[in-house]
């Protein structure tokens, strides 16, 4: 093969490869997929973040367990709180369980974030204890909400903050045995 | 027994106590390390776990330890966290279609490239072939491009043990050498520049070298160096036939510069220094012919054609182009 | 006032740039073209006045400016004030352009009328300038005003500098992790000058190719060129890791990042070029393969630039994503597709008849280095590309971590190693087994005899054997060789070993880097090979606490409050053997929005001790301890290999010395 020959190929490869990264310029970035779903999730007792005592993250009585984890650093989770603790209000006495976990977060910065955007007696709010959470959920970013079942089966996860209507219409799909996968909102905050 | 002999003697003996310190090394693994290196840090950018400083790192690495404390193996700890954050947290490429392309990539090119260059020689050298390769994964990539690349040092090496056929070594006496030709570029500019000056040489033997050393530069194409050198003769008294050379060297590289006017001057000069300069008459040949002056050519390849220091594979052309220029 | 003269500065210097780059390129036609004085003046007085101005801007805290409110505060320390100016997107954008300028006032001195080549080449140069002037007038414009304050820094701001401005009374200030050290100061203009240096052989091969001139003028006229811009980028690429190794406290220099990669690309190209262009001039081979390296060569400092600012990596280098990006990343193909397809077209010209006599010989063992080098690039780029690929074509995110490259670049860096040895004492066209034998024997008995004596010293590490062996083996033959000439002459050894250097540069100063390889080499073998890490240690306040071979005591907290930050440490005492090693003082430096955990340092001729602060209260701290063996290396090493490159850098003019 001439070698003018082999570099009009090498010019097209690399101009391919260029279209690649062309195309990757305006990328969404999005948290990998849970391989959790499908799957019972994990058992943990974390400790009450403001209280003593600790609390499972899946009790084995809920008709469906939201567990969301949070931090006060992190921006989309200032805007989801209070429609999480609104969705608490409304869906807890209905045998919806909330569960909030502190994650990667000063004790101090938490509860100041809690006097700002709210608190619900109907969500249990846990710190993160050395991570473990964090680390069996298979975290990537924050704002996550992972969806169990009954049978404490994890059936669905959103990254990025979730809306009260979203919340309400996936824990409705939850409770018709729907699996209702992976969601992302687009707005993972990253960081630490 | 000679000194070179206790040499190698020495050499084997230590060769010999360098492969027992080999075979006794146990090279001391953190196996936690090692894991931390091969799983990326979920929140940072682009940091392992090992790297990274962060809080969850820190967790990770503590989770670590505890499952390799628990009987984990380093594959199972691996799995342990792709079972939870899926095959993104891994840092290792895994090992599907792209993955192996990316592992034996190298290899591709090494085999290419030895391909490539063993065409470069002149004449055609032995053929040599790359192993296909038969077991996957990072192994086989150390080994493989071990392999190709030894091969290469291996040919390298192997062809210099062979003594060659024509020229007298060197005797390591480096501002002594028997052999211009087999003595480096850097060595011989060396060699020239410590003679200057010393009374036992004469200028016209360091023309000799210099000539030796332009010769080398003019045929690489590297006509700056070789024109430094040529006007370094031309100013230390030359025979001349030397000056001669130099001149018609330099005529030539004038020519090549576009400055022909010039280069006609210098090529004549030449002539004028020395008449038996067929190389130069030649030059002045194409320099004339160049410019459609073929009358004035006729004489000077007719002297060509008688001079039997012409090479004969040149006399066909040199009939052609006396051909051109009567015509 | 400063936004409307940086304007204006930034489009003379824009303006300089076109003139050069259609004059320059006229030549290309035949037509003679007169002094680039001229436009090249501009062009460097335009990039040196708007350098001036972002520097004025920021030493007087101009918050009218968008990139000053935003970069630096009052409180920053004048060093960083100072640095601030190449600290970010735009302001590096324009350190490059002042480079670029620099680059060409000075090539223009040396090109004369009727110097086709050179006026080309400056022609070339001028398009690069049109491209990067070109994005600070536009995307990546350094000199925007204000428009819309925040509290704190810049919210909104216009490229027309009169458009009304609004300064905001206290600016962000930079990134804590850009003014925590001087080399961070340093780092970036080194980095800089090697990669625009660069351009000047890639400037002259595209004008020879152009010119269809393809015999070794260009190379020959820009070798000092290529070594200066390669001495610079090593001197670059090791600060940015000793940077990381005293502020990261991640105990590391190297971690195949992204953007370190980026850099050492064109690194390895640039060195493979150094190599075979000495081939090309000496034995008039390779002349198409010095073309194709110098292409790669260019091509991969915008490639690395265009990672760095485009945000399609992620990585700790990372600028923010901008519109820099698909600029760059356009500026890139044309550079592939202009360069290669000019070689292509022009490859013809090139039909070099093999005229390699023997692979035994120098050049057969500068054609090894070329192909490892190759490869490596290779490898490293693959390793580099490969994550977004794999995103692009399935979707899927997946990282490659040091493993890979470390588990690729091993084996390679360990046969170069061993070339390394053979090549540089093999003579040119060919050699023969006494002539090597008398060369290699005696450092290959040194070699082995040092790996002997390390493994009868208790050296179990067998990476740090095999490095050891082939690092001596790669140190020792040009200084047998040097000692032998030497002792040849009639001066003193002394003296005439000092001759010897003196006079042949070009080769001594590539034994010297080939030095400092072998150094460095040992320097990582020791740092990354043997090093013991032990975590999480608590250390209760006056109790000596045994770890990792020495005893460490917590002794005394201090603080430190400025400005800018809080910073907490201890003083930790560090013995072994029961001989005082030294103090070392970890700290943890809050910044309010960042805390960054400085290590403690303590170096030494056989190892470093490296404690990196966790928490610290009152009565007791939790450190992370590493041992780094010979890590000084490292540094001493690569500045070895600059050096080698300075030393070089100085031949031709000593060949007239020897000459006259």
């Amino acid at each position: 093969m001439k070698a003018s020959t082999i570099t009009w190929i090498v010019i097209g490869i690399v101009v391919v490869l260029a279209g690649f990264f062309a195309g990757r310029l305006d990328l969404i970035e999005t948290v990998p997929d849970s391989p959790l779903i499908g799957s019972t999730a994990p058992d943990l007792e974390l400790p009450f973040l403001e209280s003593d005592g600790t609390a499972p993250l899946y009790d084995g009585a809920a008709e469906v367990t939201v567990i969301s984890f949070w931090a006060s650093w992190c921006e989309p989770c200032k805007a989801e709180h209070p429609d999480l603790v609104r969705a608490a209000e409304s869906l807890g006495p209905d045998g919806v369980r909330f569960v909030a976990v502190d994650s990667q977060d000063p004790e101090r910065s938490a509860i100041a974030f809690l006097d700002e955007y709210g608190r619900s007696d109907h969500q249990e709010v846990v710190a993160d204890e050395d991570n473990r959470a964090s680390i069996e959920f298979g975290i990537w970013g924050l704002p996550e909400t992972f969806f169990l079942d009954a049978d404490g089966v994890v059936v669905g996860k959103v990254s990025g903050g979730v809306d009260f209507v979203t919340l309400v219409d996936l824990v409705g799909q939850v409770r018709e045995g729907v699996e209702i996968g992976e969601t992302s909102t687009g707005d993972v905050f990253q960081g630490g | 027994m000679t000194a070179r002999r206790w040499q190698w003697l020495a050499l084997a003996g230590l060769a010999l106590v360098l492969v027992w310190g080999l075979v006794v090394a146990d090279a001391p693994a953190d196996p936690a390390l090692a894991v931390a290196e091969a799983i990326s840090c979920p929140v940072c950018d682009g940091e392992s776990v090992a790297a990274s400083q962060s809080e969850i790192a820190e967790s990770m690495y503590a989770q670590i330890g505890t499952l390799l404390d628990a009987g984990y193996t380093e594959r199972e700890t691996l799995e342990w966290f792709e079972a939870r954050y899926g095959p993104e947290i891994l840092l290792e490429p895994p090992l599907d279609v792209g993955g192996i392309l990316l592992w034996t990539l190298p290899l591709l090119i090494a085999a290419g490239g030895v391909i490539v260059i063993l065409r470069l020689r002149r004449p055609v050298a032995a053929e040599v072939t790359a192993e296909p390769p038969t077991r996957s994964g990072r192994s086989l990539l150390g080994i493989g491009i071990s392999a190709v690349v030894l091969v290469g040092v291996a040919f390298a090496l192997g062809s210099f043990l062979e003594p060659r056929a024509d020229g007298s070594p060197i005797t390591g006496q480096f501002d002594a050498p028997t052999d211009l030709e087999s003595v480096s570029d850097e060595t011989l500019a060396l060699t020239i520049a410590s003679f200057e000056g010393d009374p036992d040489v004469s200028p016209q033997q360091l023309n000799g070298m210099r000539l030796a050393l332009a010769e080398r530069y003019f045929e690489a194409g590297d006509y700056r160096s070789a024109t430094e050198e040529f006007t370094t003769v031309l100013e230390s008294e030359p025979t001349p036939a030397q000056a001669s050379e130099a001149l018609g060297r330099v005529g030539w590289i004038l020519y090549v510069n576009g400055e022909s006017a010039a280069a006609e001057e210098a090529l004549g000069q030449a002539l004028d220094t020395f008449d038996g300069n067929g190389e130069a008459r030649y030059f002045l040949v194409l320099v004339l012919m160049e410019q459609d002056r073929g009358s004035e050519a006729v004489p000077l390849l007719e002297a060509l054609l008688d001079d039997p220091s012409v090479p004969a594979d040149l006399q066909p052309d040199l009939l052609a182009m006396l051909e051109a220029a009567k015509a | 006032m400063i936004a409307v003269l940086g304007t204006v500065a930034v489009l003379v210097a824009l303006a300089g740039a076109i003139w050069l780059a259609v004059a320059g390129l006229s030549a290309v036609s035949g037509r003679t073209v007169p002094s680039l004085r001229t436009p090249a003046g501009l062009l460097f007085g335009g990039s040196v006045a708007g350098m001036g101005l972002l520097e004025v801007g920021l030493l007087t805290d101009d918050f009218s400016i968008a990139y000053i409110a935003n970069h630096s505060s009052t409180s920053t320390p004048l060093l960083f004030k100072f640095a601030s100016a190449w600290g970010a997107l735009e302001g590096s954008i324009l350190l490059w352009g002042l480079v670029l300028g620099l680059l060409a006032w000075l090539l223009q001195r040396r090109v004369g009328e009727g110097d086709r080549l050179g006026t080309v080449a400056l022609g070339v140069i001028g398009v690069v300038s049109v491209f990067f002037f070109g994005m600070m007038a536009s995307v990546a414009n350094p000199f925007e005003v204000c428009t819309s304050a925040g509290t704190v820094g810049c919210l909104e701001s216009s490229a027309w500098p009169f458009a009304g401005s609004a300064a905001p009374g206290e600016g962000r200030g930079p990134n804590p992790l850009l003014q925590n050290h001087i080399l961070m100061a340093i780092h970036p203009p080194m980095l800089y000058l090697g990669y625009v240096g660069l351009t000047a052989p890639f400037a002259f091969a595209i004008s020879a190719l152009l010119l269809a001139q393809p015999g070794a003028a260009w190379a020959a006229r820009t070798r000092r060129w290529t070594l200066a811009a390669w001495a610079f980028l090593t001197v670059g690429i090791l600060l940015g890791g000793w940077w990381s190794y005293e502020v990261l406290g991640w105990g590391g220099y190297w971690g195949w990042d992204p953007v370190e990669n980026a850099s050492f690309l064109p690194w390895l190209t640039a060195t493979a070029f150094l190599h075979s262009v000495v081939v090309q001039l000496r034995r008039g081979v390779l002349q198409s393969w010095n073309f194709v390296l110098v292409i790669a060569t260019f091509a991969l400092t915008i490639f690395g630039t265009f990672l760095t600012r485009s945000g399609s990596i992620t990585s700790v280098h990372s600028f923010t994503q901008s519109a820099v990006g698909p600029l760059l990343l356009g500026f890139f193909v044309l550079v592939v597709v202009a360069g290669l397809g000019l070689f292509a077209s022009r490859a013809h010209l090139m039909a070099e008849r093999p005229r390699v006599e023997s692979f035994a010989s120098r050049e057969g063992a500068i054609l090894l280095n070329n192909l490892l080098m190759t490869v490596w690039t290779a490898t490293v780029l693959v390793g580099t590309v490969y994550p977004i690929l794999v995103e692009a074509l399935t979707g899927s995110t997946i990282g490659i971590g040091a493993g890979f490259f470390e588990a690729t670049s091993g084996p390679i860096a360990l046969v170069l190693l061993l070339a390394i040895g053979v090549g540089q004492v093999t003579p040119w066209k060919a050699s023969n087994r006494d002539v090597m034998i008398e060369r290699l024997l005696v450092p290959a008995l040194i070699a082995v005899a040092a790996g002997a004596l390390a493994a009868i010293l208790g050296l179990r590490d067998r990476a740090a054997l095999v490095v050891l062996v082939l690092a001596v083996f790669a140190a020792t033959p040009p200084i047998v060789l040097l000692v032998r000439q030497a002792a040849a002459r009639p001066e003193s050894l002394g003296s005439g070993m000092r001759l010897l250097v003196m006079n042949d540069r070009g080769y001594w100063g590539g034994m010297l880097s080939h030095l400092g390889v072998a150094v460095l080499a040992l320097g990582i073998a020791g740092s990354a090979g043997m090093a013991i890490h032990a975590d999480d240690i608590t250390l209760p306040i006056d109790e000596p606490v045994p770890v990792a071979g020495h005893v460490i005591e917590y002794q005394s907290g201090f603080t430190d409050t400025d400005d800018q930050r809080r910073v907490v440490g201890a003083n930790i005492e560090v013995t072994r053997s029961s001989a005082t090693v030294g103090t070392a003082r970890p700290a943890l430096q809050d910044y309010g929005t960042q805390v960054i955990a400085t290590p403690g340092v303590l170096t030494g001729p056989v190892r470093d001790v490296f404690i990196v602060l966790r928490s610290i209260d009152s009565a007791q701290v939790v450190v992370d301890v590493s041992v780094f063996p010979l890590q000084w290396m490292v540094w001493v090493g690569g500045f070895l290999v600059a050096a080698g490159g300075a030393w070089s850098f100085t031949a031709r003019r000593s060949r007239r010395e020897v000459a006259a």
